[in-house]
């Protein structure tokens, strides 16, 4: 028996960061009391309305039901991300989940398709993925759990609504024992003898003492920074975003789409996402390049339909906590490090935050040894997200300073070595920490024209007329089957739809 | 004659790793190159013990396992048995997974709970393959997922000059050319530093766009190209083979035994055991490694005894220009995890995925040797483990090996283990994680602590739910056939 374990656990902040890391808590661990003080005076960002798939192994641990989940957060399902005119104005491409076509003979699919492209063939990568094929045409379906399926292929994640799912999330914790506290914290109270926390004290003068703290604060680390000094490590060099500007419409233009949007502009970008009820927009831009006027200008004049809310601003900076879990303190969130949501990273940061506080749960002798490997992990996960995240504005084609800048900048050796890679014959070696796979490498590098020189020699090795066979085959299977799917707006009429769903249409 | 479009690949040298790479090239280019093996170098002598990875290779070949198994002696392999390492400790590194996670925690953290409890039950028993191999009996994995049988996997013992002859005869079929040669010169480009050509002793100029190194240590090609020397690191320097009778129902696994002056193997194949000592040349004569090889072998060995040196180390680059090494000239880790096919085989396939197009490879070059470096340090840091945890000291090499700088992430590796049964795995990694559970407990690492979500379950169901996956394994492994039956 270990005779020192944690009893008390306190999370700082709720939002998103917050009640995902009481939801996961209260169901994982026993006999541990979990507490959560947020105050209904701060606003929470909710910068991360889109997700990526692992989110649905977090929804399985919960054990929460989907549609219930979908249908409480008025929400979408998610297949890819379209990057609108992030090289030539006009431009347009998918990064859907899921992975492209079959391997032949070890031999990895998009050599096959790079051939045919050097012959002349137009047909785009898309049409071998069925989460891509589905997305253009506005479909959905539930993935078939038989592998013999091509609907077993499909992958999906899903816009919501951040604000209702912590809400959810709030209803979940608090049914399994979570302490919901109102309050601010307005002082920090370190252990002499080693610098800990010993406790928080709120404005209206309670103590709360713990032997963990979670910081989800959000950016300005009320714990991590504020009380215990970590330091911040700057990407501003590489991203330098450090505004954004949200603002929701009314439904409207192409309507409830199965996937997010992400458009290119002056200085930086705007984001789409298309809920039940409205649609979740926003601008994330460089203050140096753009003044916050016209960021909101540029983002009205891009709305669907009727703002819904005034402009919310938000500050922030890119880049990482230089320790994330320090003494008894774990940030977890914006607390611990940002990167702007070009890629629907945020929820997802979260979710590998907890999952890895869980793997290395302390005891109240808080080990350096489990300190240093959830350090070591976050790091190590983080950069590679940082790297893809670079790697969509490096290799940009547009015309402004900002993009000019982006374009010339230095990157990390690490990116640099993987593009060069794909430059010369289209090839990744990946890291097994990194969370995006080789089709997600794949997409984004031929998305933002970083065209392979030459395709793999040895695919010249298999017989032409039967490859291409092979391929026809199965971009007319993808098509069939994704032909055959109800429309995304049909099948959450059907599945998940929240009462404001019905009032829209 | 014209150049094919993948070019001519020229392989230099005779053993496991020329014939591997033959063999693999030929069914990876189909016919695009024109591929020519010069046969030269000591030829394979000896037993391979292999890791399940290897049979993926296989199937990428098409070769028919039976078929293999039949021609080459082979038996079957479900890991392998470390003893005297510490007196009194044993233990299998066995093929697949050490009891079952329970409420998403690995099982070797409730092991460690009930051994703090007093419960002295050695890990091997929820081992189902080392239960199984302990038993003498085998299982080739069940396909279906809800039998305990599903989470096995198993390797081979080769003859390796059999082993060779099938991956010859798979490769000649793929068209590949085969001569006997001595290499009298290495032809560069004076410009690039590309081989052009090598020329033979009997005058023939061989000329390719992609030089093979498979001559082993010799590194007849690529030996101009620095050698990084692990030998501060990992104390043996030589081995001596002998070959005894084939002892009557062999386990499937493989015998690593450590005595006062290295350690021993004994690999079982069908018709004899493959067996010897590997040592460090400075402390033990190879009189005095001759007669402790001897020690317990069945009739005290058959035939002469073979010695063989070994220089741990790496090439700083593998590939370098058109030229790649694979094997021995590439490098090598003395090989008590049986890593030595893997790193062939990793090679081969790194180049197959790598492939270049006649005249350019700068790019693949670099990541070829990332890739391969990465992979031979963490298979180096496995052997490093082995001495830096053995508990002997009736041998100057132990002491060598114990007091060895450890490298830093070997060190940290151990350091998250000792402290809560962390399992770090990098990438590249060439053993799975139960392989480093294994390995870590089984010589006596014992986690401090365990995680605490373990004590989410009283210790009565843990015992329980223990026993009853011991049972479990126990009846399972009783019910097979024995591996001689099992036996193609």
């Amino acid at each position: 028996m270990n005779t020192n374990p944690v009893r008390k656990v306190l999370i700082v902040g709720g939002g998103t960061a917050g009640w995902m890391t009481a939801a996961a808590l209260s169901k994982v661990l026993k006999g541990v009391e979990i507490t959560l003080i947020e105050s209904d005076q701060i606003a929470t960002v909710g910068v991360g309305e889109a997700t990526i798939p692992p989110i649905n192994t977090f929804n399985q641990i919960l054990g929460i039901d989907e549609a219930d989940f979908m249908r409480s957060t008025k929400a979408s399902f998610k297949l890819a991300i379209e990057f609108v005119d992030w090289t030539a104005p006009g431009s347009r491409y998918l990064h859907p989940f899921g992975g492209f076509g079959l391997d032949i003979e070890a031999i990895k699919f998009h050599q096959f398709w790079l051939k045919a492209q050097s012959q002349g063939s137009t047909q785009p990568l898309d049409d071998f993925n069925l989460s891509a094929t589905a997305a253009k045409l506005g479909k959905f379906m539930l993935p078939s759990k038989d592998p013999g399926q091509v609907l077993s292929s499909l992958k999906y994640a899903f816009h919501f609504d951040a604000g209702l799912y912590a809400r959810y999330l709030r209803d979940y914790a608090e049914k399994r024992g979570v302490i919901r506290r109102e309050g601010k914290v307005v002082d920090v109270c370190l252990r002499g003898e080693d610098g800990f926390i010993a406790s928080v004290t709120t404005d209206g003068g309670e103590v709360i003492e713990a032997d963990l703290f979670i910081d989800c604060s959000g950016f300005r680390g009320l714990l991590i920074e504020q009380a215990l000094d970590t330091g911040f490590e700057d990407w501003g060099h590489w991203l330098p975003n450090d505004r954004a500007v949200a603002m929701p419409c009314d439904t409207g233009g192409d309507g409830l789409t199965p996937y997010t949007r992400a458009t290119a502009d002056k200085a930086g970008w705007r984001w789409r996402i298309p809920l039940q009820h409205r649609t979740g927009n926003g601008y994330v831009y460089s203050s140096q390049h753009l003044s916050d006027e016209d960021a909101v200008a540029r983002l009205r004049a891009t709305l669907d339909g009727p703002a819904r809310a005034e402009p919310n601003f938000i500050k922030f900076r890119a880049g990482r906590r230089k320790q994330i879990w320090v003494k008894n303190c774990v940030a977890i969130g914006l607390a611990s490090g940002f990167l702007e949501p070009l890629e629907s990273t945020s929820i997802h940061m979260i979710q590998a935050g907890i999952t890895k506080l869980l793997a290395l749960f302390p005891d109240k002798g808080f080990d350096p040894i489990e300190i240093a490997e959830y350090n070591r992990l976050t790091i190590l996960q983080t950069e590679l997200i940082r790297d893809f995240i670079i790697l969509h504005f490096k290799a940009n084609e547009r015309p402004e300073p900002y993009w000019q800048r982006a374009r010339e900048m230095a990157i990390p050796e690490s990116l640099q070595r993987k593009i060069d890679l794909f430059a010369a014959r289209g090839r990744l070696f990946q890291s097994d920490y990194d969370l995006f796979a080789e089709p997600s490498w794949i997409a984004v590098m031929l998305g933002q024209n970083i065209r392979p020189r030459n395709y793999d020699p040895l695919v010249d090795t298999l017989d032409e007329t039967l490859v291409r066979g092979q391929m026809q085959r199965l971009a007319a299977l993808v098509r069939q089957t994704a032909d055959a799917l109800p429309s995304h707006e049909a099948f959450i009429a059907r599945y998940c739809a929240a009462p404001e769903f019905e009032k829209t249409r | 004659m014209t150049v094919p479009p993948l070019g001519r690949v020229a392989i230099i040298g005779g053993g496991v790793e020329a014939w591997m790479t033959a063999a693999g090239l030929a069914r990876a280019t189909g016919g695009q190159a024109r591929i020519r093996v010069v046969e030269t170098g000591p030829a394979a002598t000896g037993a391979l013990s292999t890791l399940p990875s290897l049979r993926a290779f296989h199937a990428l070949l098409g070769l028919d396992e039976t078929a293999l198994m039949a021609a080459t002696g082979a038996t079957y392999k479900l890991g392998s048995r470390f003893s005297g390492w510490t007196p009194g400790l044993s233990f299998c590194d066995a093929f697949g997974e050490i009891g079952a996670n329970l409420e998403g925690v690995g099982f070797h953290h409730y092991w460690t709970r009930l051994r703090q409890a007093g419960d002295v039950t050695p890990l091997d028993d929820y081992s189902l393959a080392a239960v199984i191999a302990r038993l003498g009996r085998f299982s080739p994995p069940d396909p279906d997922p809800r039998s305990p049988l599903s989470t096995l996997a198993y390797g081979l013992h080769l003859d390796a000059a059999l082993y060779v002859g099938v991956l010859r005869g798979l490769a000649l079929k793929g068209g590949v050319a085969a001569s006997a040669g001595e290499v009298a010169q290495v032809i560069r480009d004076s410009e690039t530093g590309n081989i052009t050509a090598v020329a033979l002793t009997d005058g023939e100029r061989v000329e390719a766009e992609l030089f093979i190194d498979c001559t082993g240590p010799a590194a007849r090609l690529i030996g101009d190209e620095p050698f990084e020397d692990w030998s501060a690191l990992l104390p043996a320097d030589r081995a001596v083979r002998i070959t005894a009778e084939a002892p009557r129902d062999a386990p499937p696994l493989t015998e690593i035994e450590a005595v006062a002056d290295g350690w021993r193997w004994r690999i079982p194949l069908r018709d004899r055991l493959d067996s010897g000592l590997t040592y460090r040349a400075g402390l033990t004569t190879d009189e005095a490694a001759v007669k402790a090889a001897r020690a317990g072998l069945p009739g005290q060995g058959l035939g002469e005894p073979q010695f063989l040196s070994l220089r741990n180390g790496r090439r700083t680059r593998a590939m370098v220009g058109n030229c790649v090494a694979i094997g021995g000239a590439a490098g090598m880790v003395e090989a008590m995890d049986c890593a030595d096919v893997h790193l062939i085989q990793s090679g081969v396939s790194r180049l197959i995925a790598l492939f270049p197009r006649p005249g350019g490879a700068a790019v693949a070059a670099q990541e070829y040797n990332r890739l391969g470096a990465e992979t031979i340090e963490r298979v180096r840091d496995r052997a490093i483990l082995h001495y830096r945890c053995a508990g002997r000291r009736d041998g100057p090499i132990w002491d060598l090996g114990r007091e060895a700088p450890v490298p830093e992430k070997l060190a940290y590796r151990i350091a998250q283990f000792e402290s809560r049964g962390r399992v770090v795995m990098y990438d590249e990694e060439t053993f799975l994680e139960p392989s480093w559970i294994a390995a870590f407990i089984g010589h006596g690492v014992l986690p401090g602590r365990y995680d605490p979500l373990v004590d989410r379950m009283p210790v009565e169901r843990i015992r329980a739910t223990a026993e009853r996956m011991r049972a479990i394994f126990r009846q399972t492994a009783e019910r097979l056939p024995t591996h001689a039956e099992a036996l193609p």
